[in-house]
């Protein structure tokens, strides 16, 4: 027999940072990560939204275009309601939050093939560190990507990306303690990670959520929306609460670099100004929650706050200056921001699969020939009751290795043909087996 | 046998155990009757459960508490209200088998671990009532429990079914409480109950003989079958035993009379008033044989015994009434009522012989393994399709792990995968093993191992289909199917076997009265042509598929001119008759031996290339030579599968044929 080719190269991979408010994606391949940036706006922030204009789903910007016009048709947030199975109204049809989960996914895809000149099967999606494995989310996430057209979908908890994010300027020392701090807008994800040579080990990660950047800006338009002149938004009902949103989120993002902010919810109302110290205030209760789920990671993990090198900062809640107070006040060590923290938990995933440990198994070394152990049950199945030759363990040709039950109550020994030693067992006490099935291997 | 085994048959009114040790059985005995029948009874005390003859003697004193045949309630699935305590099934016979574990370690000297416990043949295959057994012999102490069908185990009672040939079709009538029929088929290492019909017939007989006391004692047992409490119940149990009793002695008595009490009048039965209460019961039984056979799709003559066993087989009127419906006369122990527990202890005994042997493992395959990280995932996909040949280190299939990562089982070596592979979606782990092929380096240092070796006198000749070795001997032929039982077919007279345009073997023999053609296979007579005796050489074209018969002619000079017949073999025709010294030289067709042996100097089938030369038999795989052994006047082939080479050669005179697997 000879060898038709040499193994493949790795598959291209799409990485994704599926957000409740945007995502963005990093195509993989040779190698080399290259984010994918949105054909409409150009930004690497792809806005989570979708429209059905009756024909076809539309997605990111051109779906937030449509809006204006027909908000009916328009959907966005509905990632959070992915493990519901029911369909929305939109557009006039109805669809299920994980099918428009797949429209945004189909769109990055289509995108990233466009940039890569080549079919894309592959997809990494990042997850909350509150979405554990066995959540029925994950499997609605993975059902979406397969519908968009990915064949192997992977996915990996948002800390341990974020954590995997470049870091501007000096690096960080060898053996460092790092807590790394991604506050998105639905929530903080948390991660304490050891500075490897290679790449940062992850000892542990936590979230903190419903305390993220959105949940801020609800804040904040529920205080816009006490105001007289919000009452005029009335007119327009299905704009009241979007409008109110969008203008939390300007008054937001101006505190980032200035003190105080002064913006217009209409263009004849009186002006609103607000304070970075009002929004400190605002936000302290969220805040709060983060800087305790933090701690509780560090005493989970049994690390004490001194012994952190550095807190890096991730995510849109980066920006906020209450959030670099609060952490500054909590643990007292030095803080740094990623570049980008927006897209560091996708630049991060990237990363992470550029340089995580191949996810190849090598095939178990027998020491001699192996000998695959199956046997002719009457009547094709048995139940295994117990092994009798425990794996390592010699026999001799003839000798009774297990016993099984047949379906109606009665006992056959399993019998060796030949001398050797059991290898591993393929199948446990008490499971179902069949005429033909390898049970264990030998040698 | 290395372990001894307790066999118990659980009846409704009586139930027997026996120990089965080093392939010699011995019934266990009650110790407090030394009776080798133990009242199935069971009685709720306060220190715990009574079980047999210990609940059967506080019966008169706690009646409530009282049951008899507690496997009913686990028939029934439902519990036991036994005074002011309720037990389920389970427990009641997880005490009765308790009782009864005790005293067998108290005979054989150890505890006993394994049991063998009968079951009703209701018990469908699966049904949740069969766990709940195992789970009471589980419950009981036992280690391993094994079931066997009451009835089937009543068709393996030594004492009625010992002569009986493998295979042989038994009719049991069971004879119980429960009146069941069955067909079984005393397979040798597995025998199977082809169908069943249960009936209520016992319960019924003894109910009709109960109500007919009630109805002649009416003035004497009315009153106390309706004393409230205790009492009440006492004359009820006492009653039904009396009206048993007498049913039992009718057995070997044509009248039998007996008193419920010492005060009470006596109350008398004859076999012809127990024949007519018993009618009814009787019609059913008779009727569920015909049903039983009917079910199996047997007919009475396929039936080799028909064996009557349990307590109701003593009644002469049931061996009757089943002689007359089936013209056989049912065979019928001396003690019945152990028929179950014999067979049953027969079949324990034999557990010896439920042995199976590992298969063989295919020469050119060997397993790949591969340990998915963290214990468990989910096979999502194989990447290359069995049989392609692939290079080390390719992704042969994707595994995603309960953290959702998918990792990639890369191949070791070049290898093709081979055989049933996990279905995509399947829960694979802690390891993954498939057949994949063999490095070829492997194979050259490994030839395919010997698997069989036939040897004959007359040369051996393999059928064209591959399928069958045939040698033909002076008095027989040996048919030889490489997937089946060897036979024999008795030559009528001396001949040679040669192959039809069919495939078929035939052999065609003469003598001074002919030549007659016979299938091999089926042992008809194909033709006969009864001109052509005498002939002192017989030859077949197998393709014209004709005969030529050739017999000494009269000497013409220096030459005796033969005169050969030719013969149509499909319609036994003459065709021709010439007198010419060199008739075979004109007619080449024609051949002593078949031509059709599928035995040749050389043999492929895919990458297996096999050669027969004066130096031995090589076998290359892929070009890479993995056998050459020396076998003289050698010829190969391989079998219809291809997964046997087979080398016929000659050795001192004899005819070999070595088969490997390859």
């Amino acid at each position: 027999m000879s060898a038709t080719s040499e193994p493949p190269a790795a598959r291209p991979c799409l990485v994704v940072d599926l957000g409740d408010d945007a995502c963005s994606a990093a195509l993989v391949t040779g190698g080399v990560a290259h984010l994918v940036p949105e054909p409409v706006s150009g930004l690497y922030r792809w806005p989570s939204a979708v429209y059905w204009d009756g024909r076809q789903m539309l997605v990111g910007t051109l779906a937030l275009h449509r809006r204006p016009a027909d908000p009916g048709g328009f959907a966005a947030g509905f990632k959070r309601a992915l493990a519901s199975p029911e369909a929305q109204p939109l557009g006039g049809a109805r669809f299920r939050p994980v099918e428009q989960v797949a429209a945004v996914l189909t769109a990055l895809r289509l995108e990233a093939c466009r940039l890569a000149g080549e079919e894309l099967d592959r997809a990494l999606l990042t997850v909350p560190a509150g979405q554990p494995p066995g959540d029925p989310r994950r499997g609605w996430l993975v059902a979406a990507a397969e519908a968009a057209g990915f064949a192997t979908v992977e996915l990996l908890p948002e800390p341990v990306a974020a954590a995997h994010a470049p870091v501007a300027g000096p690096g960080l020392a060898e053996g460092d303690l790092v807590l790394v701090y991604d506050l998105g807008h639905s929530g903080c994800q948390l991660a304490l990670v050891r500075i490897g040579a290679h790449a940062p080990q992850v000892l542990g990660f936590a979230e903190a959520s419903g305390c993220g950047g959105g949940d801020l800006d609800e804040l904040l338009a529920a205080g816009v929306a006490r105001l007289p002149y919000a009452a005029r938004l009335g007119a327009a009902p299905e704009w009241r609460g979007p409008a109110l949103t969008e203008f939390a989120r300007r008054l937001r993002h101006q505190l980032s670099d200035a003190d105080l902010v002064e913006d217009w919810l209409l263009p004849d109302a009186p002006a609103y100004r607000l304070s970075r110290a009002e929004l400190a205030e605002m936000a302290a209760p969220l805040l709060d929650r983060t800087v305790h789920a933090a701690r509780h990671l560090l005493a989970r993990l049994h690390v004490p706050a001194d012994r952190v090198a550095t807190v890096l900062l991730a995510g849109g809640g980066a920006r906020l200056p209450a959030a670099v107070d609060a952490l500054s006040r909590a643990f007292g060590r030095p803080l740094r921001r990623m570049e980008d923290p927006e897209l560091a938990t996708v630049r991060g995933a990237a990363r992470w699969l550029l340089h995580a440990a191949p996810r190849r198994v090598a095939a178990a070394e027998p020491a001699g020939r192996a000998v695959p152990l199956a046997f002719a049950v009457p009547g094709g199945t048995a139940r295994l009751l117990r092994w009798l030759v425990a794996p390592g363990g010699a026999f001799a040709a003839g000798q009774a290795l297990g016993r099984v039950r047949l379906p109606d109550g009665a006992l056959w020994d399993l019998t060796a043909a030949a001398d050797g030693t059991l290898g591993p067992q393929l199948v446990a006490e008490g499971a179902e087996v069949s005429a033909g099935q390898w049970l264990a291997l030998a040698s | 046998m290395a372990e001894p085994i307790l066999a118990v048959d659980l009846g409704a009114v009586t139930s027997a155990a026996a120990i089965v040790a080093q392939r010699r059985t011995a019934l266990l005995r009650d110790p407090f009757t030394a009776a080798n029948a133990w009242p199935s009874s069971v009685l709720a005390g306060d220190a715990g459960v009574l079980a047999g003859t210990a609940a059967e003697r506080r019966r008169r004193a706690e009646p409530a508490r009282y049951a008899q045949g507690p496997r009913r309630a686990v028939d029934a699935q439902a519990a036991l209200r036994l005074g002011d305590r309720e037990l389920t099934g389970s427990q009641a016979l997880t005490a009765y088998l308790s009782t009864m574990a005790e005293e067998a370690h108290e005979i054989y000297g150890s505890p006993l671990a394994r049991l063998v416990l009968t079951v009703p043949a209701a018990y469908g295959v699966p049904d949740a009532r069969r766990d709940t057994m195992i789970a009471i012999g589980e419950a009981a102490g036992f280690g391993e429990v094994e079931l066997i069908t009451d009835a089937v185990a009543a068709a393996l009672d030594p004492q009625t079914t010992r002569d009986l040939p493998d295979g042989a079709l038994v009719l049991v009538g069971d004879l119980g409480a429960t009146w069941t029929v069955a067909l079984a088929a005393l397979d040798p290492d597995r025998p199977r109950l082809l169908a069943v019909r249960t009936g209520s017939g016992g319960a019924d007989l003894d109910a009709a003989l109960f109500a007919d006391l009630r109805a002649r004692g009416r003035s004497w047992l009315e009153p106390m079958l309706a004393t409230p409490g205790d009492a009440g119940r006492r004359a009820h149990h006492d009653a039904l035993d009396l009206v048993r009793r007498l049913k039992h002695r009718l057995s070997t008595a044509d009248r039998a009379d007996d008193r419920l009490s010492p005060v009470s009048p006596a109350y008398g039965l004859d076999r012809a008033e127990l024949a007519v209460v018993a009618a009814g019961a009787l019609r059913g039984l008779v009727a569920g044989c015909r049903q039983v056979l009917a079910d199996a799709g047997a007919a009475p003559a396929d039936v080799a015994a028909v064996v009557l066993a349990g307590g109701g087989a003593r009644m002469p009127i049931a061996t009757a009434a089943v002689r007359d419906a089936l013209g056989q006369v049912p065979r019928c122990a001396a003690e019945p009522e152990f028929a179950v527990i014999r067979g049953a202890a027969r079949w324990a005994e034999r557990t010896d012989e439920r042995r199976l042997p590992a298969l063989a493992p295919g020469w050119r395959r060997e397993p790949v393994a591969w340990a998915v990280p963290g214990g468990t995932g989910q096979l999502l996909r194989w990447t290359v399709p069995p049989g392609e040949v692939v290079a080390a280190g390719t992704p042969l299939a994707e595994v995603r792990t309960p953290d959702d990562l998918v990792h990639e089982l890369v191949a070791p070596r070049d290898l093709a995968l081979a055989g049933t592979l996990p279905a995509p979606g399947a829960r694979v782990g802690p390891l993954v093993a498939v057949d994949a092929s063999r490095d070829p380096a492997a194979l050259a240092g490994d030839p395919p191992p010997l698997a069989h070796r036939w040897e004959s006198g007359e040369e051996w000749l393999l059928t064209p289909d591959r399928r069958t070795l045939l040698a033909c001997g002076p008095a027989a032929v040996r048919t030889l199917p490489l997937d089946g039982p060897e036979s024999a077919f008795a030559a009528p007279a001396p001949g040679r076997v040669h192959i039809d345009p069919d495939d078929r073997p035939v052999l065609v023999c003469w003598d001074a009265d002919g030549v007659a053609v016979w299938d091999v296979g089926t042992g008809k007579l194909a033709v006969r042509l009864p001109d052509a005796g005498g002939a002192t050489a017989v030859l077949v074209d197998e393709q014209r598929w004709r005969l030529a018969a050739e017999v000494p002619g009269r000497v013409t000079g220096r030459y005796r001119r033969s005169v050969v017949t030719f013969w149509d073999l499909r319609t036994g025709e003459r065709l021709d008759r010439v007198s010419d010294v060199a008739w075979r030289r004109h007619h080449p067709g024609y051949a002593e031996r078949s031509t059709r042996d599928a035995f040749a100097p050389a043999a492929t089938h895919g990458p297996l290339a096999a050669v027969a030369s004066a130096a031995g038999v090589r076998l290359t795989v892929g070009g890479v030579t993995a056998l050459d052994e020396p076998a003289p006047g050698a010829a190969v082939a391989f079998c219809h599968l291809g997964t046997r080479l087979l080398v016929r050669s000659e050795h001192e005179g004899r005819s070999r044929v070595d088969v490997r697997h390859v």
